[in-house]
């Protein structure tokens, strides 16, 4: 990895204020982010949440209706697409259908008329990150969707570009294929050195290879953090909903709550505890939100900790249980290892009361 | 099978019916005896006469000029309404692509009478230009059309990939749209110069003086006799098609009929 002399590094990516608007519509709202040097930053969120308007502006190949798009620094919103240090990962891969897989990969150096040898040199190790160099002969058809898929990858990376832009690049294969991919797009990420932006619908795809990750919903960035925080301590409702299975409890913040062990009443369940982000002046209506393994269950006794809540399904699921439970007038989600079902539960049958508790920490409490 | 018999009989019937007059055209233009109904053995006379013929070679001169710019007028027009069209899915498009395809479908005759008017209108002489403006009417839309079914199929990101690689409109078209066009640019090209060439009709309206093409110098000869010469010139015209069928490959040449056509 090279070492950068300069003291401030200038992030890979700025967006200042950037908004689309089509016929009146606002794809993209007015949104801020900054991408490190070297991150893999995914844009996460369901089609026609604005991901590939947002990527698109950001290639140039879409004008901003407001806003900056900073690369390494410079301002790069009036400056064309092909002059942009970026390089972008098509989920048609777009490969060249009369030219070889060596003269595609190629394709950018000659352009950009890079001397013979080196730009020989380049694309030869390009073939080889990707782990193709034995194909350069190739055209485009006589490859599989996966080798296609790295032949694009290497044509993205072989001029080293600040920035490459994968918008779903995995869609188009399958299962199996997409699980190697993406452990070899995050290898190469580490590989090359460069910072990745990619664009998914896929929660999974997202967790598994990003080092932080943006939620968008309708146009609007929802929380940008690591998936681990994500995942955990969801900021939003949507990301709540949107990311694995979680439990959506309607209560009442009540006025001056604030910090990190507010306490709320959910009706007709009792009284529970979560983090608050915010400070409310007045009562407002919030939303907890709480994973079903964050869940803790024990068994009913007198005296015993937390809310009380009736098993209504138990399904086993190998290696962990999931619980559907009557708490008041609500069903709560909770999910408990194998392990911890046979030494605390073991003769758990529906219709058995239990306690369900969790950490303050585990829950966060929204405004609606 | 008896009708496996019958559809190999007319078969063969169709292709005798086809290639007989081209195999005729041949035969008579070495026939000594100078008339198209008895054969007195063989010569080069008609070929001699056709190259000393001097209003003829005229006639062929304006034709080959005529054929060659309405051809490559077209075919540069045409590739211009192909990516075009092939992007453009907004709203005009179906009235855009009918009025491309018009001149397809008005009779010939009328747009030959419509152009004269607008000539004598604006006192534009007839000659080379009236004659690849009137020929550009009716190759246009063949060469357009041709065109666009190849850009049709065409992934629409590959131009966006050669813009995102530094590759600036124009080489974009040169390393991109036109390699992949290239087998229907060649389609759009011969078909519009043998449309060109052809031509009769709009020629008849558009040819001025001391500008008419080879089609309406050997019709107005009808009137004459047929003189063998037209023979050897038949000849000619049929070795430089093959020619050119040979030049473009015969396999490129059935890919370009097949792809126009799809
Ligand atoms: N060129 C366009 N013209 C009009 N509306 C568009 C255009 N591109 C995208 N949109 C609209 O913008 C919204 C976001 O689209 P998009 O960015 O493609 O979402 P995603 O990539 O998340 O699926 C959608 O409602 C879509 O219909
Ligand atoms: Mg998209």
């Amino acid at each position: 990895m090279n070492t950068q002399t300069t003291s401030t590094i200038a992030p890979a990516v700025e967006i200042q204020g950037l908004s689309k608007e089509f016929a009146g519509h606002l794809a993209v709202q007015p949104l801020d982010l900054t991408i490190g040097d070297n991150e893999f930053f995914s844009i996460l969120g369901p089609s026609g949440c604005g991901k590939t308007t947002l990527m698109r502006m950001i290639t140039g190949f879409e004008a901003p209706s407001s806003g900056r798009v900073l690369l390494g620094g410079a301002d790069v919103t009036a400056v064309p697409t092909r002059n942009r240090d970026l390089n972008m990962l098509f989920q048609s891969y777009a490969l060249f259908p009369h030219l070889t897989v060596f003269e595609n990969v190629a394709f950018e150096l000659r352009v950009r008329r890079v001397a013979k040898d080196e730009a020989n040199r380049r694309t030869r190790e390009a073939l080889e990150l990707v782990r193709l160099g034995h194909l350069g002969d190739r055209k485009p058809d006589q490859l599989s969707g996966g080798q296609r898929q790295r032949v694009a990858l290497a044509r993205a990376v072989v001029s080293r570009p600040k920035v490459v832009l994968l918008d779903e690049p995995l869609g188009a294969l399958d299962q199996q294929l997409r699980k190697e991919m993406q452990y070899e797009l995050k290898r190469m990420q580490r590989e090359v050195g460069i910072t990745f932006i990619y664009v998914t619908h896929d929660q999974e795809e997202a967790l598994t290879m990003s080092d932080r990750i943006a939620v968008m919903s309708e146009g609007v960035v929802q929380q940008v953090a690591g998936p681990e925080d994500i995942y955990n301590r969801p900021e939003t409702r949507f990301v709540a909903g949107f990311i694995g299975s979680c439990n959506l409890l309607d209560t009442t913040v009540p006025e001056g709550a604030a910090g990190d062990e507010v306490e709320v009443v959910v009706d007709g369940a009792g009284t529970v505890r979560g983090v608050l982000g915010e400070t409310v002046t007045s009562e407002r209506p919030g939303t907890l939100l709480v994973r079903p393994e964050r869940i803790e269950v024990r068994p009913d006794a007198p005296g015993a900790a937390g809310i009380a809540g009736v098993v209504e399904t138990l399904t086993f699921l190998g290696e962990e249980w999931h619980l559907h439970l009557l708490v008041g007038g609500l069903t709560v989600k909770a999910s408990l290892s194998s392990l911890a079902k046979e030494r605390d539960l073991p003769g758990l049958s529906m219709g058995d009361t239990l306690r369900l508790s969790w950490r303050p920490q585990d829950a966060r409490i929204v405004i609606r | 099978m008896t009708v496996d018999r019958v559809v190999n009989g007319i078969a063969r019937g169709v292709f005798v019916f086809l290639y007989i007059p081209i195999a005729a055209v041949i035969v008579y233009s070495f026939n000594a005896a100078g008339t198209n109904t008895r054969f007195e053995g063989l010569t080069l006379q008609w070929y001699v006469e056709l190259f000393q013929d001097a209003a003829l070679m005229q006639t062929l001169q304006t034709s080959a000029i005529v054929a060659v710019i309405t051809a490559t007028v077209a075919t540069a027009i045409g590739i211009m309404f192909a990516l075009g069209l092939a992007r453009y899915r907004g709203r005009g498009r179906a009235s855009l692509l009918a009025l491309i395809a018009l001149p397809l479908i008005v009779p010939e005759i009328v747009l030959g009478v419509a152009m004269l008017s607008v000539f004598s209108a604006t006192k534009i002489p007839l000659g080379i230009l009236t004659l690849v403006l009137g020929h550009l009417i009716v190759s246009l839309p063949l060469a357009t059309l041709v065109l666009m079914s190849s850009a049709a199929m065409l992934d629409p990101s590959l131009p966006e990939a050669a813009t995102d690689l530094g590759c600036t409109p124009w080489q974009t078209f040169t390393r991109v749209y036109f390699p992949l066009l290239r087998p229907a640019v060649v389609a759009a090209w011969l078909l519009s110069f043998t449309t060109s060439f052809s031509n009769i009709v709009m020629s008849t309206f558009l040819s001025g003086v001391g500008s008419t093409t080879l089609p309406l110098k050997i019709y107005s000869s009808l009137k004459t006799g047929l003189t063998p010469s037209i023979n050897a010139l038949g000849a000619l015209l049929i070795l430089l098609t093959l020619v050119i069928v040979l030049l473009v490959g015969v396999s490129q040449m059935r890919r370009i009929l097949v792809e126009s056509r799809s």
